[in-house]
């Protein structure tokens, strides 16, 4: 077995998921300038439901059917959300309410999960057997972690440049007060935004239940590397998210296989540290002009 | 006048015995009655499941203490605090329990760093201090007023060693390691244990908690071949994502564990089902396995665990007792080290430790001036199939005879 190919595999698997996030960061991003330090809470939510449904015994029909079902809930939470976090801006957009609405859902998430449930993790299984990629077993989390992430970012990328509610999205992340001007329903728009986010998050969660750990707190580690790889692939852009979460997926695995794993945060950190000093925008982020 | 005198003399007499006799009765008496209920603090992480099971131990202990009329005579009345697993907050915690509440004396914390920082605050409100920390950073010299009623690092190395190097006669070892306090103290004991017995360390790799994937450090550690892998964690999650990977990778490996490895054998039943713990042996403590030959439901293990099912049926299947007997434990220490100096005096408590031995559930503490940690290594195992106990819910020690 060839090392480097299984870190390759595997980094690309759990980096799936790190895009994953780091898309439905850029969803909510680009239309609020909102980041939801919620994230992880949804997607420890996604996977509640996976683990609550069906346990260590899913059956691949059923777990399909559920999916869209667990997503969509997760969508219905997250426009809720979406509308409360939005309230606030309706008179002003120059303030930083959304930080303390945001941290504010996920403390109302982590403690209801605490106190309903106990600090327990749940347990969850996939219904598929690994797959095998290049001869390298591949655990199915991993496999349908990128299957999803594929759909996502094509689906946003169709969505947003062929539809008219996408369009609409899109003219508001370039200048907010121009879309408004134009007739625009901005709130409307933004709150689609999160409940689209939620489906992202929340579909995130339930594929990957099996290989996260499913209590109050397991969603923090997920948050802080989907937005590390928000970050090298440039906020605000979708294919930056997707790039960046496979990038680190992959630099994770490799920095723990060559330095040991107490070194894995730290080069994270270093390569996000030289990415802001050198290319500040990301990979696939756009220079903004500022008017002076 | 003479037999006035006599009379008078002998009232005098009696009243001096009288009174000495209620002097001598005044710290279980009087003075106890009057001071009321004994305020203990209980510092925790309540969001993790060690912090929630010690809850349960020490919940247990006090109901089972004032049942039997309290310590010194005064009832025991627990004021929890949540540390949330992070230093600073239980700092503002502890600091909170000895100047607000007043507590007479502190129950936990069950995190190394936590019991290293409070450790200025707990001497500073002259209070005792007992827990389960199991780090060999946490000395009488750091930590003046803590005693664990735990193993530290070095004994809990020394068992995992032993039975690599003796049982699974392991001639190169691989280290695995979480990335906290307690297990990279043990990592160092290990490598002197190595160094010492001849053996060669082909790699040691860390992980953080709960991590999702441990694949690129064990595909680094079976690089190096070893004969045996020594895999040293807290979370049971972390013993769920070991054997999948090492599944996943093919590797045959025989695996000596801390003490995380046998308790975790519920966790993994629900995770994985069953069959995935035959190679990994983790340790335990002796009164909680068997050799064959011993008699059922004997054991004070198996009276303990149906006073947890009657004390908590709720969550009895998802609580692991390998936590709760520590709280548990450190909750008897208190009381023994309190009634044994006859005060809250942590100098006297600690005192007390150190020059006697001590009747606690898990067997004799006798504490030494350099180490206050109840439980040495001989009163460690390591234990095979934790996956499946006997009916009284022992599990069979490795090595037997």
């Amino acid at each position: 077995m060839n090392e480097l190919m299984v870190l390759l595999v595997r980094g690309i698997g759990i980096g799936a998921i790190y895009a994953l996030i780091a898309m439905s960061f850029t969803v909510v991003y680009g239309s609020s300038r909102i980041l939801n330090f919620a994230q992880g809470n949804f997607l420890i939510l996604g996977g509640l439901i996976a683990a609550y449904v069906f346990g260590i015994n899913p059956t691949p029909a059923s777990w399909f059917l559920v999916l869209p079902l667990a997503a969509g809930a997760i969508a219905i939470i997250m426009a809720a959300q979406g509308i409360v976090t939005l309230w606030p801006l309706r008179s002003s957009t120059e303030q930083d309410s959304w930080v303390i609405t945001t941290m504010a859902v996920s403390v109302i998430i982590g403690a209801t999960l605490l106190l309903m449930r106990g600090p327990f993790s749940s347990v969850s299984a996939s219904p598929f057997p690994s797959a095998l990629i290049f001869g390298i077993p591949a655990p199915a989390p991993y496999v349908i972690a990128l299957v999803l992430a594929t759909f996502w970012y094509v689906f946003l990328r169709w969505f947003l440049t062929n539809t008219l509610p996408g369009l609409a999205i899109s003219a508001i992340s370039q200048d907010q007060d121009a879309a408004r001007a134009a007739g625009i329903k901005v709130r409307r728009l933004q709150v689609a935004a999160f409940a689209i986010s939620g489906l992202i998050i929340g579909s995130a969660g339930f594929v990957a239940a099996p290989v996260i750990s499913l209590n109050a707190e397991g969603g923090f580690r997920f948050v802080v590397d989907g937005f590390a790889a928000l970050i090298i692939g440039g906020l605000g852009s979708i294919t930056g998210a997707a790039i960046g979460g496979l990038i680190l997926g992959v630099l994770g695995m490799l920095a723990t296989y060559f330095f040991g794993g107490e070194f894995r945060s730290l080069v994270v950190l270093l390569v996000l540290v030289a990415m802001l000093t050198t290319y500040p925008q990301g990979l696939f982020g756009f220079a903004k002009s500022r008017t002076v | 006048m003479k037999s006035l005198g006599i009379q008078n003399g002998f009232k005098i007499a009696v009243s001096a015995a009288a009174l000495s006799l209620l002097a001598a009765t005044l710290p279980f008496g009087a003075s106890a009655q009057d001071k009321g209920p004994m305020k203990v603090g209980l510092i925790l992480p309540l969001q993790v499941p060690s912090g929630y099971e010690s809850e349960v131990g020490a919940d247990m202990a006090v109901a089972e203490i004032n049942k039997a009329g309290g310590i010194l005579g005064r009832q025991v009345e627990l004021v929890k605090a949540d540390d949330q697993s992070n230093p600073t907050a239980a700092v503002a915690e502890v600091r909170r329990l000895i100047e607000t509440e007043k507590v007479e004396a502190l129950l936990g914390s069950v995190i190394s760093q936590v019991a290293l920082a409070v450790a200025p605050h707990v001497v500073r409100g002259n209070i005792i201090e007992i827990g389960v920390a199991g780090s060999s950073a946490v000395t009488p010299q750091a930590a003046p007023n803590f005693i664990s009623s735990y193993f530290n690092g070095d004994a809990q190395a020394e068992a995992m060693f032993r039975y690599a190097a003796e049982d699974l006669k392991a001639k190169s070892i691989g280290i695995l390691a979480e990335s906290g306090s307690q297990a990279q103290n043990g990592v160092e004991r290990l490598k002197k244990l190595a160094a010492d017995a001849g053996i060669t360390i082909t790699g040691v790799q860390s992980f953080d908690a709960r991590t999702p994937d441990m694949t690129p450090q064990l595909l680094d550690l079976k690089g190096g071949s070893p004969d045996a892998m020594l895999f040293w964690m807290i979370q049971q999650e972390d013993v769920v994502t070991y054997l999948k990977n090492v599944k996943d990778l093919g590797w045959d490996v025989k695996t000596s564990a801390s003490g995380v490895g046998a308790t975790a054998a519920n966790y993994v039943k629900s995770a994985l089902g069953e069959g995935w713990m035959d190679n990994i042996h983790g340790t335990l403590l002796r009164l909680n396995t068997y050799c064959p030959g011993e008699p059922l439901n004997g054991s004070e293990w198996t009276s303990f665990l149906e006073r947890i099912k009657a004390f908590n049926p709720k969550d009895v299947e998802k609580l692991n007792p390998g936590n709760i007997i520590m709280i548990y434990n450190a909750t008897y220490a208190l009381k023994a080290g309190i009634e044994g100096a006859g005060s809250t005096d942590p100098k006297a408590i600690t005192n007390y430790f150190e020059t006697n031995e001590v009747k606690i559930p898990t067997g004799v503490a006798k504490l030494s001036p350099q180490a206050h940690f109840m439980i040495g290594a001989d009163d460690i195992v390591t234990v095979t199939g934790p996956d499946k106990p006997r009916e009284d819910g022992l599990i069979l020690r490795a090595r037997c005879g």
